[in-house]
C-alpha cells in the first residue's frame, strides 16, 4: 500500500476553447493500490473522462496537462515513452462497444494486435492468446469467433472482444470508462462479472470511471467523487454509503431509485453541472447546495479528513469557518 | 448491381479489357499496312470497320487503340488514387501545416476543369504515352486528395482509432491498418467513376494530337485522321467514335454500380 501503482497528484487540464481557456480537471489527485480498485463517480461533466485521457495522454491537441505529476509504479508518466506504455502497461476500455472496434478487420486479429505491436510473443502465438483472452472472457466457440468481423456481434459481445484487446498484454491497470453504459442491464452485470474475475485471475488494477453508484458499491473498495473538475470527496466504498462526507454525495445517493418505497417520487440535486466555461468561484457545488452559506461561494473548501479512510471537501466539517 | 443494363455494361466492360489485353494476338490484319488500292473502303466482310485514307484496316486499328485507350483509363486513376489517398490520409490525420498546404495546392488545382489541366501538362511534357498518364494523373490527384482527407476526419474521430491510441499503436500504423482500409471504399469510388474521364480525356489529347503518336493507333488519333477525310469516308470517325462512346458509356455505368453498391449515402 505505501507504494501504489498509480498516483495522480495535482492534475490540471487545461482546453483552448475559442480564445479562453477552461479547466475541465482541476487539482485532481487520487492513487489506486497495486492490483487494487478504485471508482471515480460523478455526473456527465465532471471531468472524469478528461481525467482518465489525461492519465494515457490521449488528450486531443487543443489540451494539455498544465500542472500535476502522474506517477505510474513510480515513474513520471511526462517522461515514459506512451506508445509503449498505452497498451502494456495500462489498456483502456471505452464507453462505446459498437465503434470502439475497426470495421473492418476481424476481432481475433484487433485483440491479438496489442501483442504483437509491444513484441510481447511472435504472431502465431498472439493468435493462440487473443482466443486464450476471448475465451476467458465468455466469449462462446473463440475460435470461430475470432474470424467475426465486429458487425457481426452484439454490444455485449464487442464490449468482450474491446476488453479482452485491453488485458491480452496483462496490463497491471486497466483504465475502464463507463464500460457498462451503453449496454443492456442484464449484460451490465456480465460485463463487471467479467471484470471482477479477471482482475482476480490476472491481478489488474481497475480505475472504474462511472456514474452508476450501484456499479461502485459491487465492485470497487475506494472511491474518488467528482463534481465540476474537482474531487470533493473521496472514502472507502462502505463509509461513502454509510456516512457521506458530501452534500454532492448525499445527493447522489439519494437519487438512486430503490426498490421498496416505490411511491417516493425519484430525489433529484436541483440545476445541472455548470460548464467548465462557468464554473463558480468557491466550492462549485455551492450554487446547488441545500447546506451552502456564504462562505462556500467565496472560499474553496479545503479537504477535511473524516477518518483514516475518508475525506471531503466541505465548509460544514469546518464548521463553516476557515482554519 | 442486378440491374440488366449494368450487367451488360459489365460484360462490355469485360469485353474491352480482354480485347486490350488480348487484342493484339488475334489482329486480323496487320494496323500499319498501308493500301493504295483499298482507301476509305466502306465496311466489308474483309474490313469490318473500313479502311482510312492509307488502306489500313480501321477495325485492327481500334482493336489495338483499345490497348492504350484502358491502360491510360485503369492507369490514371490508380496512380492518382494512390498519391491522392496517402496524401490525404496523411493530410487529414495530422492536420497541421501539411494538411494546410496539400489542402489548398488541391483547391487550387480542382479550378482546372481534368481536361484543361491534362492538355497544359501533357504540352509542357512533350508528347508521349508515359507523359501522357502523368498529366492525367496529376489532373486527376486533386480529386482523390480531396475524397481521402475528408473521409480520413470521419474516420479520425472514430472510437476505435482513439482505442488504437489506447492500444499503444504508432500513429503511422494507424493510418496504415486502420485509417487506409476503412476509407477504400469512397476512393474506389470516385476511383471508379473517373476511368471513363480517363479514358475521354486520353481520346481528346490524341485527338488534339498530345497524346499517342501516330503512326500508332488511338481512338483520339484514328478520329482525328479520319476527320480530315470524313467526305471521302466517315467510316473511321464513325466507328472509332462509336466505340469510344461505347466504351465511356460503360465504365461509367458500371461506375455507378460500384458507387450505389459502397456508397451507403446514394444507395436506394
Amino acid at each position: 500500500m505505501n507504494n501504489p501503482l498509480l498516483q495522480v497528484e495535482g492534475l490540471t487540464t487545461a482546453f483552448r476553447a475559442g480564445g479562453a481557456l477552461i479547466r475541465p480537471v482541476q487539482d485532481v489527485s487520487f492513487s489506486v493500490a497495486q492490483g487494487g480498485a478504485l471508482g471515480i463517480v460523478g455526473e456527465s461533466g465532471s471531468g472524469k473522462s478528461v481525467t482518465a485521457l489525461s492519465i494515457l495522454r490521449l488528450l486531443p491537441d487543443t489540451a494539455r496537462i498544465e500542472t500535476g505529476r502522474i506517477l505510474f509504479d513510480g515513474t513520471d508518466l511526462a517522461t515514459a515513452g506512451m506508445t509503449s506504455v498505452r497498451g502494456r502497461d495500462i489498456g483502456m476500455v471505452f464507453q462505446e462497444p459498437m465503434t470502439s472496434l475497426n470495421p473492418v478487420l476481424r476481432v481475433g486479429d484487433q485483440v491479438a494486435e496489442s501483442l504483437t505491436l509491444h513484441n510481447i510473443c511472435p504472431p502465431a502465438e498472439a493468435r493462440a492468446r487473443a482466443i486464450d483472452m476471448l475465451r476467458r472472457v465468455g466469449l462462446s466457440d473463440p475460435e470461430r469467433r475470432a474470424q467475426d468481423y465486429p458487425h457481426q456481434m452484439s454490444g455485449g459481445m464487442r464490449q468482450r472482444v474491446m476488453i479482452a484487446g485491453a488485458l491480452v498484454c496483462r496490463p497491471r491497470l486497466l483504465i475502464a470508462d463507463e464500460p457498462t453504459t451503453a449496454l443492456d442491464v442484464t449484460i451490465q452485470a456480465q460485463i463487471l462479472d467479467i471484470l471482477r474475475r479477471m482482475r482476480a485471475e490476472l491481478g489488474t488494477a481497475i480505475v472504474l470511471i462511472t456514474h452508476d453508484l450501484g456499479v461502485i458499491a459491487e465492485f470497487v473498495e475506494s472511491v474518488v467523487v467528482m463534481y465540476a473538475g474537482r474531487v470533493v470527496e473521496r472514502a472507502d466504498v462502505a463509509s461513502l454509503f454509510r456516512n457521506p462526507g458530501h452534500p454532492y454525495t448525499t445527493g447522489l445517493l439519494r437519487a438512486v431509485p430503490r426498490l421498496h418505497d416505490v411511491q417516493r417520487r425519484l430525489y433529484q440535486i436541483p440545476g445541472n453541472v455548470p460548464p467548465p466555461t462557468r464554473f463558480p468561484p468557491g466550492c462549485r457545488f455551492a450554487p446547488r447546495c441545500a447546506e451552502a452559506r456564504p462562505i462556500c461561494t467565496e472560499h474553496v473548501p479545503p479537504e477535511i479528513a473524516l477518518s483514516p479512510s475518508q475525506s471531503a471537501a466541505c465548509w460544514k466539517h469546518t464548521g463553516f469557518a476557515r482554519p | 448491381m442486378r440491374h440488366p443494363v449494368t450487367l451488360i455494361c459489365l460484360a462490355i466492360v469485360v469485353a474491352f479489357v480482354a480485347i486490350a489485353a488480348f487484342g493484339p494476338l488475334i489482329l486480323p490484319q496487320d494496323p500499319l499496312a498501308q493500301s493504295f488500292i483499298a482507301r476509305l473502303k466502306p465496311p466489308s466482310a474483309a474490313h469490318w470497320f473500313g479502311t482510312d485514307r492509307y488502306g489500313r484496316d480501321v477495325f485492327a486499328r481500334v482493336l489495338l487503340g483499345t490497348r492504350w485507350s484502358l491502360l491510360l483509363g485503369l492507369a490514371a486513376p490508380l496512380i492518382a488514387g494512390t498519391l491522392g489517398t496517402l496524401i490525404g490520409a496523411f493530410a487529414g490525420f495530422y492536420g497541421g501545416w501539411f494538411d494546410r498546404i496539400a489542402g489548398r495546392v488541391a483547391d487550387l488545382l480542382m479550378a482546372f476543369p481534368s481536361l484543361l489541366l491534362g492538355i497544359l501538362l501533357a504540352a509542357a511534357l512533350g508528347p508521349g504515352f508515359g507523359n501522357l498518364i502523368a498529366a492525367v494523373a496529376f489532373a486527376f490527384l486533386p480529386r482523390f486528395i480531396r475524397v481521402a482527407r475528408a473521409s480520413t476526419l470521419a474516420v479520425r474521430s472514430e472510437p476505435y482509432v482513439e482505442a488504437s491510441f489506447a492500444a499503444g499503436e504508432h500513429p503511422l500504423r494507424i493510418v496504415l491498418r486502420h485509417v487506409l482500409p476503412n476509407i477504400s471504399g469512397p476512393v474506389i469510388v470516385v476511383g471508379t467513376l473517373w476511368i471513363a474521364t480517363a479514358i475521354r480525356i486520353e481520346a481528346t489529347l490524341s485527338f488534339i494530337g498530345l497524346g499517342v503518336q501516330p503512326p500508332a493507333p488511338s481512338w483520339g488519333n484514328i478520329i482525328r485522321d479520319g476527320l480530315t477525310n470524313i467526305l471521302g469516308s466517315p467510316w473511321p470517325v464513325v466507328t472509332a467514335g462509336f466505340t469510344l462512346t461505347l466504351c465511356v458509356l460503360a465504365f461509367n455505368i458500371v461506375g455507378d454500380a460500384v458507387r450505389d453498391a459502397l456508397d451507403p449515402d446514394y444507395r436506394e
